[in-house]
């Protein structure tokens, strides 16, 4: 699903935001980016997404080269992947019906299909019940499991999450953590980046560690073996 | 793109508006403040400028006859004058009909002393061009049957240089204010764009297009810059006629003189007009360089 090779970010100031990353998530994987503040994280996110672009080395998800994307299609590649992030990026002034329809809506499909789908994100992630509420009347939790809904509504067979708990408590970190686990049974790829020793430690996945822009290990089934 | 998504696209820009309304309002009352400042400087401008333009053609050219010109011979000489290209009217005066308005301009003690009618037959004649008065006159003098000619040719030159001034002050100082204007209008929207710009970020990582994102700003934008010009329609419209309610009763030569203000209908759809296009394009350049960052 995604393959980085060699990969070097240096930004226009000169910070080495990564360098020399070797990553390779299957299909169906769920994977966690661990590391502490200002580890490239953040940036290996934006890799994918294509917010930004490698300074060397490769970045293919699902078969393409980002670097080769022309601007026009970017849209149309975005749409393959559902992106969560810390602050839950909610449109402020949308309900949370709205926040997760307008995903689909702007894909351009029917308002029946975008009934149905928005309908069916909104079980999925017990927030049907909420649905002409605005995101300043949700909790932490309720407005994360919004942008869930709304990142998965589309159905894309690839899920980013910047650190999805760093605003939560405990209990409700891991409730999102097993909600992604259950996106991830249905198929889904997730790629989880987060600092959360407390979740990634019980949940038992891929830990990918890395350290000031490079990655130090990469154990399947491990553990966040440092504090951050 | 096919109706939903237009339909979408409106309802988008519909519903931003409503639900961002203290920033939407900021926004409308900048651009009505700015149009109905650049609106009410035009309109004066404009109607300054129709004054010095209208006062030229009432000075006319009066022509008087030597005294042994036959009236036979004045008539011919009506035809030559009505047929030259710089005038547009002429009209004979008879020596009979010009004595009784004299007189009632004049004393009547004065005139009545004379014995007999001292005035001459004469034309009087009124230029296509008020800039050519110098050039006709000077024609009209080297005719046989001319005695003197009398014209407002100095009165004239200044009016049409007064006019010439205004209508470069006119221009120039409509260029800087609408130049302002843009300016200020571009501020007005670019902050309401800059309070959005992480709902831009989401929407590109969501998969929206360009046009997808850019659209609802830009009717957005068309929709604060119509409703300023509105409420500066009706701030001008307001304020003339307070101004020729209080003023003009004061001064009323001035309605006598210049033509008519221009119509209602045309100051609506101008600025309308204007506030659309400033409201449409300051949008796509305010979300343009958000739609760059990612």
């Amino acid at each position: 699903m995604i393959e980085i090779q060699e990969a070097e970010v240096t930004y226009p100031n000169g910070v080495h935001a990564l360098r020399n990353i070797n990553l390779r998530v299957e299909k169906g994987e769920f994977a966690f980016l661990v590391g502490a503040t200002g580890a490239g994280k953040s940036t290996l996110l934006k890799l994918i997404t294509r917010e930004v672009l490698p300074t060397r080395g490769k970045v293919i998800v699902a078969g393409r080269n980002v670097a080769e994307i022309p601007p026009h299609d970017l849209p149309y590649y975005r749409r393959m992947m559902g992106v969560v992030f810390q602050d839950f990026g909610l449109l402020p002034n949308k309900t949370v019906w709205e926040n997760v329809a307008f995903a689909l809506r702007v894909l351009g499909l029917p308002r029946k299909e975008i009934r149905k789908r928005t309908a069916n994100a909104l079980d999925l992630v017990g927030l049907l019940r909420r649905c002409d509420s605005f995101p300043a009347q949700l909790s932490g939790g309720e407005a994360q499991r919004v942008a869930i809904a709304r990142a998965i509504a589309n159905d894309p067979p690839l899920l980013l999450a910047d650190e999805p708990t760093g605003n939560l408590d405990p209990d409700t970190s891991w409730d999102i953590m097993q909600l992604l686990s259950h996106i991830n049974i249905r198929g889904t790829t997730v790629l989880v980046a987060s600092h959360d020793k407390y979740v990634i430690d019980r949940m038992r996945k891929r830990v990918v560690m890395l350290e000031r822009g490079t990655i130090v290990s990469d154990v399947p089934f491990g553990v966040y073996a440092h504090e951050p | 793109m096919n109706l939903s998504h237009v339909e979408f696209l409106i309802e988008e820009a519909l519903v931003n508006l409503r639900r961002n309304g203290l920033m939407t309002l900021a926004a409308i009352g900048t651009v009505a403040l700015a149009l109905a400042v650049f609106g009410g400087f035009g309109l004066i401008v404009w109607r300054l400028e129709r004054l010095a333009n209208s006062l030229p053609p009432k000075f006319a050219i009066d022509v008087f006859l030597r005294d042994n010109v036959s009236r036979q011979r004045a008539q011919e000489l009506h035809q030559q004058l009505q047929a030259h290209p710089d005038i547009a009217q002429v009209t004979f005066k008879p020596k009979e009909q010009a004595w009784p308005e004299f007189q009632k301009e004049l004393q009547q003690e004065i005139t009545t002393a004379l014995p007999y009618n001292p005035l001459p037959d004469s034309f009087v004649i009124q230029v296509k061009d008020p800039s050519r008065t110098g050039v006709v006159s000077a024609w009209l003098k080297s005719l046989p049957e001319v005695d003197a000619v009398r014209d407002a040719k100095e009165e004239v030159d200044i009016i049409l240089s007064v006019a010439t001034v205004v209508r470069w002050i006119g221009i120039g100082g409509t260029l800087l204010l609408l130049i302002a204007t843009s300016v200020i209008i571009y501020n007005a929207i670019r902050l309401t764009v800059f309070a959005r710009r992480r709902e831009i970020r989401i929407m590109q990582l969501i998969g929206a297009t360009s046009g997808t994102i850019r659209t609802p700003f830009v009717l957005e934008g068309v929709v604060q810059g119509v409703l300023g010009a509105w409420i500066a329609c009706g701030l001008i419209f307001g304020v003339s006629q307070m101004v020729s309610h209080f003023v003009m009763r004061k001064l009323v030569f001035i309605d006598s003189l210049g033509g008519s203000p221009m119509p209602f209908w045309v100051v609506f759809l101008g600025l309308s007009l204007l506030g659309a296009v400033i409201g449409g394009m300051v949008s796509t350049l305010s979300v343009r360089k958000y739609l760059q960052a990612v």
